[in-house]
């Protein structure tokens, strides 16, 4: 059942008012609920894999309240467990096959000939996104930044909480955990803010990101047939596609969080508005990339060491991040282009890096310009699935023109529902003071809601697609 | 109060599509062919399929052949369950002389594509077709045809568009959509069109003896076709699926012509526009052929 699914539409709101008018007597009735409902979303996927999602939750759990008991060398040895076990668990699900492969091909290259076999593994939807979360009750009972739960109830309910599971926002022990741990109350600004949240991004995902995919699958498809400038196109619109397929996803399960009195970590904020790449990653997928900060890149120095050192931090974290959205070094390449671009920028930009996006000029609109181009350019290698393709359909970019494939059936109604996200994305970036969804009259509010409803009805890809970020 | 104000829009802004869709004009488009077949078409010889019918057979060289009216209602992307509801749908308003059924072999298969969306704006117009999306779709589609918008996913801007162009109403194609040219490269390696892999469907096998015995017992002449395929040899036809189609077909006492290899036809690049579709020039070539071959 994916958030934009028929079963979802009839799921939620059923779950939505037993949980407020039978299961709302006190915080444990409601984490109860919560929970059973969580394991049964969880399990309309697999249940084979609900056993795995336990043992993350005991793990994390039991090893998260004792590394607080201790000090020193037993302290580091409980986290290392902890991470062991879980960091193992996504290593044989995820990069098993990958890590042999990768393995197989660097003894050939030294003509050495070894039989490894890889395994026929599926991969536990949604295992990057939950152990990331329980890691962070580990991680930040040992760094002493929580204090252990008694309530292994709430826990469980925290980790395993079915709005976030499947493809985050990933949650974080010190601000998601505590919500769980208190009663929740329902009140009619919550539950419009969240409806608002569902209905924006059913709409990026339906309307524009569903759509654009179908122009998008068709030109990666076949991409060695089409010239330079439809490929261009294809890479553009891409961008536009990944963005509002990961936004809107991130929109419904935080509106969905919100129905049940959780507010989950907000993931994106505007990114493509961004000035810089640096400043791109504070706006895009925010949940991952606080969780690398504090976890991976913070420890290793961030940027309080000399400069070699820095960079060096940078490449590792990015390349990290890259190979956490796929086994293929495709995806490490991605990061690491990324890191290196932001390298790039220290060193032309230095201390005023920050300054700059804090001012609005001609010359931020061009950074904004490049800054785009540039990312969109980088997406290629997140989209193909090799090496040599990627390169390939960079060259063809810059060398190969001809006249664009265009699918007006596909295409019109794609630009029209991008025009309406562009719309709203400026709206709240330069803060317009006239908004549709939130504006004060509630006759425009509902005016608004019915027309994006109809528009979603209407123009929306309702015949089942899956999420992009499904795949991590 | 919100879910109110929503269901008088969506069934004001439903019905006015609904209007809008009987007065586009047609003019060979491809978003009026389920109208027309529906409530306008009343030639002699009708042509029914999908893509490969509406491309494959030039309705005028029947015409002049068998000195019938003639008409090809042939939709792209639309295959079993819509042809079969279509055709049930039309002989129930109106007998033609002869129908020719173009059918692609995998279409019997479990898991090959067999959508009823384009039937949907006329959910709740005809009750053949309301059973048959029911049918083939499941009863979780009753719940989400309560949304008249809905029904016109995908199709809505389209039809605004055609609305807008305008022009006469009248196709002189009569349904035929021909291709020019040819898009087949040398990087194209597919030549083959292999039957099988997938399990039969067992309903499907169903649906489609039925509606040929429904249209037996109307009178009505069938005609069964699988059309050519780029092929550059002719490969023998002996899978299950193959076997299935045959016996159907002397069931219901239905001469069956699998063409998917024509001599001189299938393993010529010229008269192809892709792999699955032949071009103008193809299409009156088989058209010529099938009239031979049913004469015979």
């Amino acid at each position: 059942m994916t958030l934009t699914s028929f079963d979802y539409l009839l799921f939620l709101p059923i779950v939505f008012l037993l949980y407020w008018i039978l299961f709302s007597k006190n915080k444990t009735i409601q984490n109860i609920f919560l929970l059973f409902v969580n394991c049964v979303f969880y399990s309309l996927w697999d249940w084979r894999f609900l056993a795995l999602l336990l043992v993350t939750v005991f793990s994390t759990y039991y090893l998260g309240n004792s590394v607080h008991r201790y000090n020193g060398k037993k302290k580091t040895l409980l986290l290392i467990v902890g991470l062991f076990i879980n960091l193992g668990i996504l290593f044989y699900f995820k990069y098993y096959n990958f890590f042999i492969e990768s393995i197989t091909n660097l003894l050939l290259l030294l003509k050495i000939n070894v039989n490894l076999t890889t395994l026929n593994i599926i991969l536990p939807v949604g295992i990057s996104f939950y152990t990331f979360s329980a890691l962070s009750y580990l991680i930040d009972n040992y760094q002493n930044k929580v204090s252990p739960s008694d309530d292994f109830l709430a826990y469980c309910t925290y980790v395993t909480f079915f709005p976030a599971i499947l493809s985050g926002p990933i949650s974080r022990a010190q601000k998601q955990l505590p919500q769980f741990s208190y009663k929740r109350v329902f009140t009619y600004q919550n539950g419009a803010e969240a409806f608002r949240m569902i209905l924006w991004g059913a709409f990026l995902k339906l309307c524009v990101a569903d759509r654009l995919g179908i122009y998008v699958d068709t030109v990666y498809g076949n991409f060695l047939k089409h010239n330079g400038t439809t490929l261009f196109l294809a890479q553009l619109l891409y961008t536009l596609q990944i963005y509002s397929d990961f936004a809107g996803y991130s929109l419904i399960a935080i509106g969905s969080g919100k129905l049940f009195g959780i507010n989950l970590q907000e993931n994106f904020k505007r990114p493509y508005f961004a000035q810089t790449v640096t400043e791109f990653w504070r706006k895009w997928h925010i949940s991952l990339t606080t969780w690398f900060r504090d976890y991976i890149y913070f420890p290793l120095g961030g940027s309080r060491v000399k400069k070699t050192r820095w960079a060096l931090n940078i490449i590792i974290v990015f390349t990290i991040s890259g190979l956490w959205h796929g086994a293929a070094f495709t995806f490490i390449a991605w990061g690491a282009i990324h890191g290196l671009v932001m390298i790039i920028e220290r060193l032309i930009y230095g201390d005023k890096l920050k300054q700059l996006t804090e001012r609005r000029s001609i010359n931020s609109l061009f950074r904004v310009f490049l800054t785009f181009n540039l990312v969109s350019l980088i997406w290629i290698f997140f989209r193909i699935d090799t090496f040599n393709n990627a390169i390939h359909i960079i060259k063809a970019i810059f060398s190969d023109t001809g006249k664009p494939f265009i699918d007006i059936p596909t295409l019109l109604p794609a630009i029209l529902s991008v025009g309406i996200m562009l719309s709203k994305d400026l709206s709240d970036e330069y803060n317009c003071r006239f908004r549709l969804l939130e504006n004060k009259s509630i006759i425009i509010r509902f005016i608004t809601y019915i027309m994006i409803i109809c528009y979603i009805l209407l123009c929306g890809v309702l015949d089942g697609s899956s999420f992009i970020y499904f795949q991590f | 109060m919100l879910f109110i104000i929503f269901c008088i829009t969506d069934t004001v802004i439903g019905k006015s599509l609904s209007l809008l869709l009987d007065i586009i004009p047609n003019n060979g488009n491809d978003i009026t062919t389920t109208p027309y077949a529906l409530n306008k078409v009343d030639a002699d010889v009708l042509i029914v399929g999908s893509s490969r019918a509406r491309h494959h057979y030039n309705p005028r060289i029947i015409s002049d052949s068998l000195k019938l009216s003639t008409y090809n209602i042939g939709k792209n992307g639309n295959y079993l369950s819509y042809n079969c509801c279509i055709i049930n749908s039309v002989i129930e308003r109106y007998q033609p002389k002869i129908i020719f059924f173009d059918i692609k072999h995998d279409w019997l298969l479990e898991k090959s594509s067999d959508s009823m969306k384009s039937l949907y704006p006329f959910y709740h117009k005809n009750n053949i077709i309301k059973n048959a999306i029911i049918d083939n779709e499941g009863s979780r589609i009753k719940i989400k045809l309560l949304s008249k918008l809905y029904a016109f996913n995908d199709i809505a801007l389209r039809m605004i568009i055609r609305y807008l162009q305008g022009g006469k109403d009248h196709d002189q194609l009569q349904g035929f959509d021909p291709l020019y040219g040819s898009k087949i490269t040398e990087l194209d390696v597919e030549t083959k069109h292999q039957s099988g892999g997938d399990s039969i469907s067992k309903k499907k096998m169903e649906l489609l003896e039925k509606t040929i015995c429904n249209i037996n017992a109307k009178g009505i002449k069938v005609y069964l076709f699988d059309s050519p395929f780029f092929q550059e040899e002719k490969i023998e036809y002996t899978s299950a699926l193959d076997s299935a189609l045959l016996d159907i077909c002397k069931r219901c006492d239905v001469r069956f012509y699998d063409n998917r290899y024509v001599s001189g036809l299938s393993d010529n690049i010229e008269f192809f526009y892709d792999f699955s579709h032949l071009n103008n020039d193809g299409a009156e070539l088989y058209t010529n052929y099938i009239l031979e071959q049913i004469k015979e």
